[in-house]
């Protein structure tokens, strides 16, 4: 009989990094002291470790690569839960025998262990360690962090189900994939669970590049990396569509970056420098709060304060801290101009600098309505909405995001007029994502144009414009003229 | 018989106020001339974005290896 054993521990970094240790095989990685850190900043007080656990994604690097070993390690892992709260087996114990007799014990568990804040897989391989890893987001400080492309894992400890909110990481393992596959790999997790797909594993992502028609591009084998193609190819095989950035104008990559991150997608950044080159996946962003000048698109934008990030790299961990910076280089006598951005992360406690060469967010294949025309329509509209917001204009931004219709029309509670809302809801139809320019003044919200996302634009948007939503009362008239004219559905 | 408690009268709820007294109201011939000029606009935005949002043909080799 296969046996799983479950313990319950009390959390310490030290304690954490000897389990990884004694489970993975000895070494101590860069990720498992990063993880060993951030587990601290959550407040983590007790871990639950199950000693045998079928991870399905090191299952599938199993059957591909170690299975073949002359000496495999072991094909399960150790599960390593972290809780908010202190309490011991005995109270493990009366929780599933409660939940055998059918109670609910959601308030119970709820007040005797916390937060529930995610688990880590630790892979009997000695150099990567850190399997499927879900953690809970970096708690907000005086500015929220934004981070936005993660979703609810649900967990079970034996008979009993948590839940966790983030994106799974995982440290590279150098056999089975490089960093693209796991950057790939996390940024897949999130937007195949949010379509309703399986999340595929990193051994999946390995053989569809392999698999790739092209028989010039370097087949995956273990050790080498992907080529961007090979990232564009995985993306492609899952059934996404990889919407692509290039690197050379910073105010477009701020704002893709802004706009898909907000839409809940997290984004591959592909960067370069100093003859390497590198992939994370970024999941949120913090603002400034101050406007940067070469990150304007045509219209003013939110993105114009986009300057931190945070990243799940596989060299350091999930939700790693990291910069954007706009650069320039000019020196006409010599050489063309270049404009980009900088991206600076710390990495065993210095700056490591890189260039950002191109951005792919693995987006739903019936978006058609791209970035560049979705900020194109945001910016024909721009002069009608300054012109009806007055003496506001000065103070006008924009944002851009896709959203999925099933949770738009439920976030406009409270935000629009009951009767106005429930009018728009019962007489609109929307496509299975819609996109949304929403227009602030100041931080306040104003009003946002939706539309339609399965079409390309033609002609002046009116094609796939949907709905007229206002979000401050008092330009309620004024906008619901502009749509009553265009006969346009409004709240 | 004791009189029943008079329901106290919430104070009015502050609305935020534009520096503008009251919004422009935009004309019928105003508000299809901007839709009108919006398809010039779009096409200009979509023209000069249409290099930088296109799948670059590289062959850049992603193979950062982890820390060992």
């Amino acid at each position: 009989m296969t046996e799983n054993e479950i313990h319950v521990e009390p959390f310490s970094a030290a304690a954490f990094i000897q389990t990884v240790q004694q489970a993975g095989g000895g070494i101590v990685t860069r990720q498992v002291e990063y993880l060993a850190a951030y587990l601290e900043a959550l407040r983590v007080v007790t871990v639950v470790r199950e000693t045998r656990y079928i991870d399905r994604h090191y299952m599938d690097e199993y059957a591909l690569f170690y299975s073949r070993m002359l000496n495999p390690p072991s094909n399960t892992v150790t599960r390593l839960h972290f809780f908010e709260k202190k309490f011991d087996s005995t109270a493990l114990n009366r929780w599933m025998r409660d939940a055998m007799r059918a109670k609910d014990l959601t308030k119970t568990i709820a007040k005797e262990a916390g937060r529930y804040h995610g688990f880590c897989c630790v892979r009997p391989i000695p150099e990567s360690p850190i399997g499927r890893t879900v953690i809970a987001r970096w708690p907000d400080d005086a500015r929220p962090r934004e981070i936005y492309a993660i979703g609810a894992h649900p967990v079970h400890i034996g008979n009993l189900e948590f839940k966790v909110v983030g994106l799974p990481f995982q440290q590279q393992e150098a056999a089975v994939g490089a960093c693209a596959t796991a950057s790939v790999w996390s940024a897949l997790s999130r937007v195949a669970r949010h379509d309703g797909m399986r999340a595929p594993t990193p051994a999946e992502i390995a053989l569809a590049v392999e698999r790739a028609p092209n028989a010039m591009r370097a087949p995956l084998a273990p050790t080498t990396g992907l080529t961007i193609d090979q990232v564009f190819d995985a993306i492609q095989a899952f059934g996404f569509t990889p919407a692509a950035v290039s690197g050379e104008r910073p105010e477009i990559l701020a704002l893709a970056l802004h706009t898909y991150l907000q839409s809940g997608i997290p984004v591959v950044m592909i960067l370069r420098g100093g003859g390497r080159a590198h992939a994370v996946t970024a999941t949120g962003f913090q603002l400034s709060g101050t406007d940067h000048p070469k990150l304007e698109p045509p219209i003013p934008t939110r993105s114009m304060q986009f300057h931190k990030l945070y990243v799940h790299d596989d060299r350091i961990g999930p939700y790693a801290r990291s910069t954007v910076t706009p650069y320039e280089v000019r020196n006409v006598d010599t050489m063309p101009e270049l404009e980009g951005l900088r991206f600076e992360i710390e990495i065993d406690g210095a700056a490591e600098r890189w260039i950002v060469e191109t951005i792919v967010a693995p987006v739903y294949p019936k978006i058609r309505l791209s970035i560049g025309s979705l900020l194109g329509v945001a910016t024909a509209m721009q002069p009608m909405i300054e012109k009806a917001v007055g003496a506001d204009a000065f103070k006008l931004r924009a944002d851009l995001r896709y959203v999925r219709s099933g949770e738009y029309l439920p976030s406009l509670a409270r935000r629009v007029s009951a009767t106005g809302g429930a009018d728009l809801a019962s007489r609109i139809a929307m496509s299975r994502w819609c996109a949304v320019a929403r227009w602030f003044i100041g931080g306040e919200p104003v009003v946002e144009f939706v539309y339609d996302t399965t079409d390309i634009l033609r002609g002046n948007g009116d094609n796939l414009l949907l709905a007229i939503v206002v979000l401050a009362t008092r330009f309620r008239r004024t906008f619901y003229r502009i749509a009553d004219r265009r006969r346009i559905p409004r709240a | 018989m004791a009189q029943p408690k008079r329901k106290q009268r919430k104070p009015a709820r502050k609305v935020a106020t534009s520096l503008t007294t009251t919004p422009p109201d935009l004309t019928d011939t105003e508000i299809d001339a901007y839709f009108d000029a919006a398809a010039h606009t779009i096409k200009a935005v979509e023209q000069q974005l249409q290099s930088t949002l296109r799948l670059p043909a590289s062959s850049l080799l992603l193979r950062i290896q982890t820390s060992r």
